[in-house]
């Protein structure tokens, strides 16, 4: 009986629990033998268990459910096995039941044979197993991120997550059983991939393009892992829809563009301050300007504020505290050239906003308008010519008025006068008047005429005249009262100092000035007249001093150059010079201005443009 | 009506104060004739009137342009004397000028009683002169 030993050896030592039951007449089920392992698990001795039915060992419902169990064994006269919960002091168990009926030669069946194997471990196992594979197929189905599972051999799709269809335009039974080769425009492309992932064993955020049902592009970051499934190779790949995104990126990468083109084509600097008012953009131009003001090209970070002297730094900050508050603030400034004239721009500082109204940045704008400007200086300067053009038409119309009015009255007067008259002297001295008169009319006549020609000469030539030499031919015309006033000129322009102007008005000039100069002498001291000449840019300035008597010009300034205006009660004086002269420098685009202080002399200055 | 004791006329026009002196003579409306050349002549003799028992002229025939001191430095000047003595004083502008500027310029003095534009003829120098008797 080897195989009997065989037996006893199992029995003895299996954790498993065994029994051996008679079945006794009127169906009494009789425990006849347990294991050593029943015993030790159940906490029973042989005397509690050998020998008894299991009515008297077990509680009355679990009784009954063994019972019905044995005769059921009994009934279909096999082996049945099942599974049921046992109280164990050591707490409570799954078990899985085999009984065995064990039958005589006649078939009839004697005993049961009963094993009880302890299952709770496989059974947890089991179950949670199952629960975590529901999870994981929930994840799946549910997740927000769209997945799909295919095989690597030829990317038939097994799962696919609701996410993913979405994504794609299709419904998750669509693509199941589609292959993913499909998906791509191009269907070579998944060989690629797929050598990708096979290489590294995985792929993480690719971008890769997929054709959608209504044919649009769909760009996902995609990541792809090798898992087992059904004993298949397959690939896990999750996505990231980066669709949107690359729309808006495509886009601001296109009106980036565009506005790059714009920004660099426009005759306008811009440069963009962030609120730290550092620099984070600018175009050439505006560079260009920097250089230009500042000798400094712009660098992206650059403080705004270091390319300025510290001393403008508060100014600056007055005007960013406007812009911060929201206010565009605008102004003009001029930079010298190299040439000696200057730029004008317009500079501009607009407040950069974002969506909930704060000031995060500012551009600055910078517009050459020197063309602009130079037409409104140009235009300001012809204005004001036109206005004071004008205003000496005006009062040239009055002088004509009051100075012919002063002389028809004389005549008038003198006639009623004459008519009254009846005494023949009275009559001899009256007619004697109006030959005066006449006299003064005809002088006043000439004046008026010359300074009408000053008026009408529209177009009056000029010549590079020698300076020095008219200074000296002037000197010659005027050396009787020169010697009489015993005067002394000292011409200190350089020899062949040339100026252009025109012949006549600089002789005109110079024989007004200096007579002027040295008929005013003063009494206590000889007479010096200092005439010198220097450039100040374009500009010519010609100046004649005396140490004469001079002038109050407090009192006296405004009427100077105004015609038929006396100061001195000389009798020579007429009036008419200095109008003249003034008419003909300021006809020759100059101007004329006087310096004085009574007993010490005047000086006259005379400023010549030079780029006629 | 009474005649004007003493007219004073302010004007450098030679030929001017010639013919006005020849004309107030003839008309017999004053009793003196004061002509000065220029504003300041004029103002230095008023000023030495002043504290004198000496009366300032009634009627002051006062032109514009003039060297040295004109009609309006003249005013000016004219206003700073005694109020007492210049109060009985008539001030008429006398010129050629028909600017306007000048007449609004003389009306911004109350010193000044009118605008008076020259020639000055027989009946303008009666109107002038006719001082009622009180």
């Amino acid at each position: 009986m080897r195989n009997d030993k065989w037996s006893n050896l199992v029995f003895d030592n299996t954790n498993d629990l065994i029994f051996l039951i008679e079945i006794e007449p009127n169906e009494v089920f009789r425990c006849i033998s347990v294991n050593p392992a029943y015993l030790r698990q159940t906490n029973l001795t042989e005397e509690q268990v050998v020998g008894k039915t299991p009515q008297e060992v077990l509680p009355k419902e679990a009784a009954e459910y063994v019972l019905g169990k044995y005769k059921q064994a009994l009934v279909l006269k096999e082996k049945i096995m099942y599974e049921e919960h046992v109280q164990l002091p050591t707490g409570l168990i799954i078990v899985e039941t085999t009984l065995t009926p064990v039958m005589d030669k006649n078939g009839k069946p004697t005993h049961l044979f009963g094993i009880l194997r302890d299952v709770t471990e496989r059974r947890t196992q089991e179950k949670a197993l199952v629960e975590s594979e529901q999870l994981l197929k929930d994840i799946f189905n549910l997740s927000p991120i769209p997945m799909l599972i295919s095989t690597v051999k030829n990317g038939v799709i097994v799962m696919v997550n609701e996410s993913f269809a979405n994504a794609m335009g299709y419904s998750v039974s669509d693509l199941v059983g589609k292959t993913t080769g499909e998906m791509y425009h191009d269907p070579e492309f998944r060989k690629t991939i797929k050598e990708k992932i096979l290489d590294n064993g995985r792929v993480k955020n690719f971008e890769i393009s997929l054709k959608k049902t209504d044919n649009e592009t769909a760009h996902f970051l995609f990541s792809s892992e090798i898992i087992s499934m059904q004993g298949q190779e397959m690939f896990l790949s999750c996505f990231l829809d980066i669709t949107e995104r690359r729309h808006i990126q495509d886009a601001l990468i296109k009106s980036e563009s565009n506005l790059q083109t714009v920004f660099e084509n426009t005759e306008i600097g811009y440069i963009l301050l962030d609120s730290n008012l550092r620099i984070l953009s600018y175009n050439q131009h505006a560079s260009e300007f920097s250089y230009a003001e500042h000798g400094k090209f712009l660098t992206i970070g650059d403080y705004f504020y270091a390319f300025f002297p510290v001393e403008r730094h508060e100014a600056l900050k007055v005007v960013m505290e406007k812009v911060f508050k929201g206010t565009t603030v605008s102004h003009e400034r001029s930079t010298s050239r190299n040439d000696g004239e200057y730029n004008w721009y317009n500079v501009k500082y607009s407040p950069v906003f974002v969506k909930d109204g704060t000031v995060a940045g500012v551009l600055l704008s910078l517009e050459n308008i020197t063309e602009r400007k130079k037409n409104e200086i140009e235009r300001n300067k012809s204005f004001e010519l036109v206005s004071q053009q004008n205003k000496r038409l005006l009062d040239f119309s009055y002088i004509v008025s009051h100075n012919l009015r002063s002389h028809t009255s004389n005549i008038k007067a003198i006639l009623d006068l004459l008519s009254m008259s009846e005494s023949e002297a009275e009559q001899l001295e009256l007619i004697d008047k109006l030959k005066v008169v006449s006299i003064s009319l005809e002088d006043t006549l000439i004046n008026l005429n010359d300074i009408v020609s000053i008026h009408s000469d529209v177009n009056i030539t000029t010549e590079s005249l020698d300076l020095s030499s008219y200074i000296d031919h002037a000197s010659n015309i005027l050396s009787d009262l020169i010697s009489k006033k015993e005067s002394t000129i000292f011409n200190k322009v350089e020899k062949g100092q040339k100026v252009m102007y025109n012949p006549a008005y600089l002789e005109s000039i110079l024989l007004n000035l200096i007579s002027n100069a040295v008929r005013y002498s003063h009494p206590d001291r000889p007479s010096q007249v200092h005439i010198d000449y220097r450039m100040d840019g374009k500009i010519g300035i010609l100046t004649i001093k005396d140490n004469g008597i001079g002038i109050d010009l407090a009192r006296y300034g405004q009427k100077l150059f105004g015609m038929y205006k006396t100061f001195h009660g000389n009798k020579d004086a007429k009036g008419v010079g200095l109008f003249i002269t003034k008419n003909q420098i300021e006809t020759m685009g100059g101007k004329i201005e006087v310096e004085s202080t009574p007993e010490i002399g005047t000086s006259f200055i005379v400023y010549i443009p030079q780029n006629l | 009506m009474r005649k004007v004791k003493t007219v004073c006329v302010i004007d450098d026009d030679e030929i001017y104060t010639f013919v006005l002196n020849k004309l107030l003579k003839n008309s017999c409306l004053c009793e003196q004739i004061l002509t000065f050349q220029n504003g300041e002549k004029a103002i230095k003799a008023l000023k030495g009137w002043e504290d004198t028992q000496e009366s300032f002229p009634e009627v002051v025939l006062l032109d514009i342009n003039m060297p040295i001191m004109d009609g309006w430095e003249f005013l000016e000047q004219f206003k700073n004397l005694s109020e007492e003595k210049r109060i009985l004083t008539q001030v008429y502008i006398v010129s050629s000028s028909i600017s306007k500027h000048d007449v609004e310029k003389a009306k911004s003095f109350p010193e000044v009683s009118d605008f008076l534009t020259k020639p000055l003829t027989n009946e303008t120098l009666i109107k002038v002169l006719s001082i009622p008797e009180n």
